[in-house]
């Protein structure tokens, strides 16, 4: 009885507490009458010399342990599980399993148990030739349940007997209810032809649906079994969300674990992760407490552990972004792990407390890493993750890429070290993304595609790395062009990480997808609305894209209002500052009025990024800064300026800013020209580069630039006077305009 | 009342009587036992002869719903059923047709299964669980079949909702029951089962109970179980006035009410009147050794221990009341033992839990004690004691914000208790959270603090912010009400700090009359001395002064009164040390220095004042005076204990030599108590004197003194 065990472990006279016996369920009794067959059918086959397949015999083995392993279930579902793939039992060992079964339950009375349970016939089992060896798995499954037998009283007998019976009886019966097969006595007569295999799943299916609903009384949780259940699907939960149990179904087999085995505290704590995964914090935060006041008397009795009580309570609001209330309970658990000692304790609370305040002693960090030993594996993944997230402190701040890749070193020598794949695939992915802050688009994107490619090795199929890969990823995609690519990036993205910490990634990504689009198509509203969406993820992004789409849609006094307000807030990362000053740059640009306000914005940038050795960056600074000059008049400066910028953008850029760079750089090309026959002969040498430039433009169905490049040619032309050509523009054109209307003022912009 | 309860009792005690033959002749044994109580309460009420329904005499009713082709096997059944064979009892009646004998073939079929799973609890191995689950799914499958037939009456409805309840199926069962009690309205076994159903008084009111007055105990019991103790008392009072006062049931209830409202004297009251009419009863007894032991009424508590072993050792009540017994005795490890049995005994038995928590804390097994209130919790969610046990647990640790999550749900189940307020508010400004400290406090004074300690705790909170002004409010409400204090000590912190305030303030009777409230204590008597001290000499100060800037043969005029006489003497002690010091040298803080002081103060003292009795005991004083002045001006918060003591041992040492210079002196009626101060005051004359000089500018004269 339950109530008594939990008595037993509070009670404080009696020092040791002997285990409970573990009462063998009329599954465990059924999985031994199957066994029996096998060793029957074996010692047949050696009788006889017809060898059984050694794949049947694979088959099975597996079955064997797939059966002891996980948790107890009907007979109609044991019955489905072996008629079908991939455990189908060959014909003849499947009828002799089901006689024995009816048998058992039928003719003969409790006498059969009886008989099954002598001493004579589980050595048969332990047989040192046919049988399985005493020393198995299997072995040891065997004789626990045949050592309890023998214990029990007449009475206890006589129960067990009835629980096979009614075990037995039931799954018959709902096999008989269900579509497929007619029983007679206990014994199937399968249909000639076989089934087709979808229907049997839908089969099997529908039969889970009709468990579902209500429990099995007779099947019980074990408490090996119960461990290997919350083992899978923790570690399913952990790195695989999509492959665990549904959270219902979850939550269901949790309150049976807790109901079987009160004393088995990992499974309140499962209870509690899938609390956590559907974000429901009322529950969360009881299922936690009652977790933890659960955790085993015996191992705390020194009020050693409580520290780590406060450090889940903080990793849980801070979950739920309650950032103030993590970090109270932190500074409790800080106090408490001081006060006893717990260095390691101690260490996991400072981590979250610095990740928690966006702060990193980063030469305490690299101090601890160089002395530490290999032998605490806890405290190595600690620095492992420190190391990370100093990556992604720095890189919002703007370090030189030198030191950020030092570190990441560093966390690579960590990991190989001690083979943490896990932190391997998000050291993957960091790397990507630093590549990426950094314009090194081609490296990033390499990156992101070596992690998705070996994402099956490192199981790490729904981590929070793989999440940040695919996103960059299908960004880049966007970027290139390659918009169906994206979408069904994205759509895996969300099939794979459905839940929010995880899905963060990907819907900021989704966001600035359609963002982009938006701005291209010159559907503000549709970008707009993605940016309430952004908004609610990334504050200031969302503001920078905001603004971003009233330059484009030529409300630069909405624009500025906004890049003020960011500029105004002091703790912007180092890339949105700057481009914001570049989009301020832009701005005054696209207004047409000559400043010195853009010059001046657009130099004090290129310094800071050639600072931090942001070359991409610097390189469309470059390109703004050829276009700010050719409205300026000074087309020599402005040809230097895009020469400059030309190779790291046909290298690392988007596909809208090659076209653009093509577009600006011909444009240059022609300004500093003077001679009018000249003029032509290099405008008809460069129409091989518009072409170019506005097909990349169709692709991306940015209308407005398609538009642009054939007003340009058609008035160059028309200036040159080549009629032919210019109406050839002036057509497309006309056709281009005709199929993609776009009202008038938003054509012609820089 | 009236439009509470409005049948006569006459009706009621018949009706009552009714009840009693048709639940003992269906073996309903509960409610034929608490229908008998209450029909034993009424026994003013006189029907004696009267049958209990009115066209039928007794015997007619015992076997009305008997065929009378059934006798036999009635007759037969009910006897198997008395001595518990149900087995037997539901084989001879199976094939009845008539309501009684059908009844009884149903119940005892069900008993036979509850009683085969109540026998095997025990068992090491647990095998009966599912075939229990059977066993009642083939009777509910019977009983749903009987009630689609409508062969089902009240009773035999009642039990399929039992059967329902035990099985889960809680909604359906809900609906049974109230159709039973609307056909057989007297059952009260079908509103026990009914009433772990209602889980809130929304829901409660909105039953359909009709109209018959066994609902008003209905209500009543099930108020008390959502802890609704105000609802449930006035039902009870009002059933009480209407002429059930003398039944056991509700004085047993209100004894409940009275414990859950902490009215401990009035609980302990109506459980002695209980014991002293029905001697055997062990019903409820386990709150009444809880309420003991609240009051330590130790010996009580062993005398209800043995009793109640002698009546019945196998109760989960008597485990229960010797547990407690054994608590109250600091056996901490034997009541858990104890506790442990009742829950053996009756898994169902709730308190258990939480007690064994209390215990497993008074052991310092703190983890162990988070168990079991966890599991308290488990069992009963509504169990406030238990959260407010956890929230104890974890503050035990430090672990203050992880124990808030706790004290909140307590807060949130008990909303008036001004104790969970406390804890939170203790909590909040251990987490420095004092905004929310502050309200925590303000509403357990609104809700009217059971421990009073919540005014004080704030007062306290305002002084550590340094918002001294309503600090001070707020002690002096804490103080208005001396005796509710119940913490002796913090009370004399009140009165300290209030004098300490007005003494500051310039209001020095108010000043002197909250430090004269502080000489009782022990502690805090030096501290108050002190103070009084200085308030004099301030107060005698300010006159002197208004004295000096007015007319000097004004004070000649009243020389005679004690303060000035006192004034001047201290004027002349204060120079006395000074001259003495000029021959001396510097050093004035070493014993045999302070020894010489001593004896040239005494001398000089003689010297000077020779013409007056009471002039050494008038020098002393104002020596004290200065003293306390001097510390005052030393350590501006002059209620650190720490000085007061410092000075009092030091004075101890010399003790002897004093005694007898004062010896002389305590011709005067002060206190004998205050000769210590006199010495040491006398000690650090030097200093303190000098001291004042520096700090006091309105004493002119020292200030001059100190010059030269």
């Amino acid at each position: 009885m339950n109530l008594f065990e939990e008595l037993d472990t509070l009670d404080p006279s009696s020092k040791v507490v002997p285990p409970r016996i573990e009462t063998p369920t009329p599954h465990k009794i059924a999985v031994l009458i199957l066994l029996k067959q096998y060793v029957k059918d074996k010692s047949n086959s050696l009788d006889t010399g017809i060898a059984m397949r050694p794949q049947a015999r694979r088959m099975f083995c597996m079955l064997m342990f797939k059966l002891v392993q996980e948790a107890d279930m009907p007979y109609d579902k044991l019955h489905n599980l072996l008629t079908t793939r991939p455990y189908k039992l060959e014909t003849m060992m499947l009828e002799s399993f089901e006689k024995a079964m009816s048998e058992f339950c039928g003719n003969a009375s409790i006498e059969a148990l009886f008989d099954f349970a002598e001493m004579q016939n589980i050595d048969t089992l332990h047989h040192a030739d046919l049988g399985v060896s005493q020393f198995s798995m299997v072995g040891v499954y065997v004789r626990r349940i045949a050592v309890v037998l023998q214990r029990f009283t007449f009475a206890e007998m006589m129960r067990m007997y009835k629980n096979i019976c009614a075990y037995y009886e039931r799954g018959i019966q709902a096999l008989a209810m269900g579509p497929r097969k007619p029983i007679a006595g206990g014994i199937l007569h399968r249909a000639p032809s076989p089934l087709p295999v979808v229907d049997t799943v839908e089969v099997k299916k529908e039969d889970t649906d009709a468990n579902k609903i209500e429990r099995n009384p007779l099947c019980k949780w074990a408490p090996k079994q119960a461990k290997f259940f919350i083992n899978k699907q923790s570690d399913l939960l952990d790195h695989d969300e999509s492959n665990a149990l549904p959270p219902k179904e979850l939550e269901r087999k949790v309150q049976e674990i807790i109901q079987d085995l009160p004393l088995n505290t990992t499974s309140y704590f499962l209870g509690y992760m899938n609390q956590l995964r559907v974000r429901d914090y009322y529950n969360a935060l009881s299922a936690l407490h009652r977790a933890l006041d659960r955790s085993p008397v015996r191992l705390m009795s020194q009020e050693k552990g409580y520290q780590y009580f406060c450090i889940n309570l903080a990793v849980l609001h801070a979950t739920f972004g309650h950032r103030d209330e993590a970090l109270a309970a932190l500074r409790e658990s800080i106090m408490l792990a001081q006060e006893h000692g717990d260095k390691r304790s101690l260490n996991l609370a400072n981590t979250w407390y610095c990740l928690l305040r966006d702060e990193l002693p980063l030469s305490y960090v690299q101090r601890s890493v160089a002395d530490i030993s290999d032998a605490d594996g806890n405290l190595l993944q600690n620095y492992t993750l420190a190391l990370h997230f100093a990556v992604k402190l720095g890189t919002v701040a703007g370090y030189q890429p030198l030191r950020l890749f030092d570190l990441l070193q560093h966390s690579d020598h960590l990991t190989n070290r001690n083979n943490l794949a896990n932190h391997a695939s998000e050291a993957l992915a960091l790397r990507s993304a630093v590549w990426c802050a950094y314009g090194r688009h081609e490296l990033s994107a390499l990156y992101a595609q070596l992690l998705l490619s070996v994402r099956d090795r490192f199981n790490s199929n729904g981590s929070a790395g793989m999440g940040s890969a695919l996103a960059s990823f299908a960004l880049w995609l966007q970027l290139q062009g390659e918009m169906r690519l994206a979408r069904v990036l994205l759509h895996r993205a969300r099939e794979q990480l459905p839940r929010m910490p995880g899905a963060e990634c990907w819907m900021i990504s989704q966001c600035h997808v359609i963002i982009q689009s938006g701005i291209y198509r010159c559907r503000w509203h549709d970008a707009l609305k993605a940016c309430d969406q952004l908004h609610l993820l990334d504050p200031a992004g969302a503001m920078h894209q905001r603004a971003a789409i009233y330059v484009a849609k030529r409300e630069f006094f909405n624009a500025r209002r906004l890049l003020d307000k960011l500029v105004a807030k002091p703790e912007l990362p180092f890339l949105l500052r700057m481009r914001v000053q570049v989009l301020l740059a832009y701005c005054s640009l696209a207004e047409g009025r000559f400043s010195s306000e853009a010059v001046t914005l657009l130099l004090r940038v290129a310094e800071e990024m050639s600072d931090s050795q942001m070359d991409y960056e610097l390189a469309l600074v470059d390109m703004l800064l050829a276009q700010v000059l050719l409205l300026l008049g000074m087309p020599q400066k402005a040809y230097q300026a895009i020469k400059r910028s030309m190779d790291d953008i046909h290298i690392n850029g988007g596909l809208y800013e090659r076209a653009k760079t093509d577009f600006v750089f011909v444009r240059c090309l022609l300004a500093i020209i003077t001679d009018m026959d000249a003029r032509k002969a290099q405008l008809l040498k460069s129409l091989d580069i518009l072409e170019r430039s506005a097909q990349s433009f169709k692709q991306l169905s940015a209308h407005a630039k398609v538009l642009d490049v054939y007003v340009f040619l058609a008035q160059r032309f028309n200036e040159f006077g080549e009629r032919g050509l210019r109406n050839k523009y002036a057509g497309e054109f006309r056709r281009y305009f005709m199929d993609h209307p776009i009202p008038r003022e938003y054509l012609g912009g820089p | 009342m009236q439009e509470l309860f409005s049948v006569p009792m006459s009706d009621v005690k018949k009706e009552l009587r009714r009840g009693v033959i048709e639940c003992s002749k269906r073996g309903l044994l509960h409610t034929t036992k608490w229908l008998a109580e209450m029909h034993h309460g009424l026994s003013d009420v006189h029907i004696d002869n009267a049958p209990p329904d009115d066209d039928r005499s007794f015997s007619e009713c015992q076997l009305e719903g008997i065929a009378p082709a059934e006798y036999s096997a009635y007759f037969l059944a009910k006897s198997y059923y008395d001595v518990r064979e149900y087995d037997r009892a539901a084989h001879a009646v199976r094939n009845c047709e008539s309501d009684v004998p059908r009844f009884l073939h149903l119940y005892s079929t069900y008993m036979a299964k509850e009683k085969r799973r109540l026998d095997s609890t025990t068992d090491q191995a647990n095998l009966n669980e599912p075939n229990q689950m059977r066993d009642l799914t083939d009777l509910l499958a019977t009983l749903r079949s009987e009630y689609g037939r409508s062969r089902l009456d009240g009773y035999g409805i009642y039990l399929y909702g039992v059967v329902l309840k035990a099985l889960n199926l809680n909604q359906a069962a809900e609906q049974m029951l109230l159709n039973a009690i609307s056909l057989v309205p007297m059952l009260w076994s079908a509103y026990l089962e009914l009433s772990p159903l209602i889980m809130e008084k929304k829901k409660l009111l909105s039953l359909q109970l009709g109209k018959h007055w066994m609902r008003h105990f209905f209500m009543a019991h099930t108020y008390l179980e959502l802890y609704l103790n105000d609802d449930g008392l006035k039902i009870f009072e009002d059933l009480q006035a209407a002429g059930f006062s003398k039944s056991i049931y509700i004085t047993s209830q209100m004894a409940l009410v009275y414990h859950n409202k902490r009215d401990v004297d009035k609980a302990i009251e109506l459980f002695q009147a209980l014991l002293e009419n029905d001697p055997y009863r062990l019903d409820n007894v386990d709150t009444y050794s809880n309420l003991l032991f609240v009051k330590e009424m130790k010996t009580e508590m062993a005398q209800l221990a043995h009793k109640a072993v002698s009546i019945n050792k196998y109760r989960p009540e008597t485990c229960c009341v010797i547990g407690n017994y054994y608590s109250i005795r600091c056996d901490h490890q034997v009541a858990i033992s104890y506790f442990q049995r009742a829950l053996k005994l009756n898994p169902k038995y709730l308190a258990a839990w939480t007690l064994m928590g209390h215990e497993f804390m008074e052991l310092k097994n703190t983890n162990a004690a988070i168990q079991s209130y966890r599991k308290a919790v488990e069992v009963n969610k509504r169990d406030y004691r238990a959260w407010y046990g956890l929230g104890q647990a974890y503050e035990i640790i430090k672990m203050h914000y992880y124990s808030l999550y706790y004290f909140k749900i307590a807060h949130q189940l008990r909303p008036y208790d001004s104790r969970m307020l406390v804890a939170l508010g203790e909590t909040y400004e251990k987490l420095e959270k004092c905004e929310n400290a502050v309200k925590c406090y303000w509403k357990a004074c609104d809700v009217g603090d059971i421990e009073g300690i919540a005014m004080y705790k704030l007062a306290s909170l305002h002084e550590k912010l340094g918002d001294h002004e309503t600090a001070v409010h707020c002690y002096l409400l804490y103080c208005e009400d001396e005796r509710a204090a119940t913490d002796k000590q913090s009370l004399y912190q009140g009165f300290m700090t209030l004098a300490n305030y007005y003494e500051k303030k310039g209001d020095y009777e108010r000043a002197a009359c909250y430090a004269y409230k502080c000489l009782d204590s022990d502690d805090r008597k030096n501290e108050a001395k002190a103070l009084l001290k200085t308030i004099d000499w301030r107060r005698s100060a300010e006159e002197k002064k208004k004295k000096s800037s007015t007319t000097t043969t004004m004070a000649n005029a009243e020389t005679s009164s004690e303060e000035e006489m006192e004034w001047e003497q201290l004027d002349a002690r204060a120079r006395g040390p000074f001259t003495s010091r000029d021959d001396g040298g510097q050093t004035t803080t070493t014993t045999t220095t302070t020894a010489a002081t001593a004896t040239a103060t005494t001398s000089s003292s003689s010297s000077t004042g020779s013409t007056s009795s009471r002039q050494p005991r008038t020098v002393a004083e104002g020596v004290r005076r200065a003293q306390s002045g001097q510390r005052s001006s030393t350590a501006p918060a002059a209620n650190s204990t720490t000085t007061a003591t410092a000075t009092t041992t030091r004075f101890t040492l010399e003790a002897p030599a004093t005694s007898s210079t004062s010896a002389a002196a305590s011709a005067a009626a002060v206190a004998a108590a205050l000769d210590e101060t006199t010495t040491s005051a006398a000690e650090v004359t030097p200093t303190s004197s000098e001291q004042q000089a520096n700090n006091d500018g309105s004493s002119m004269e020292i200030s001059s003194v100190s010059i030269d």
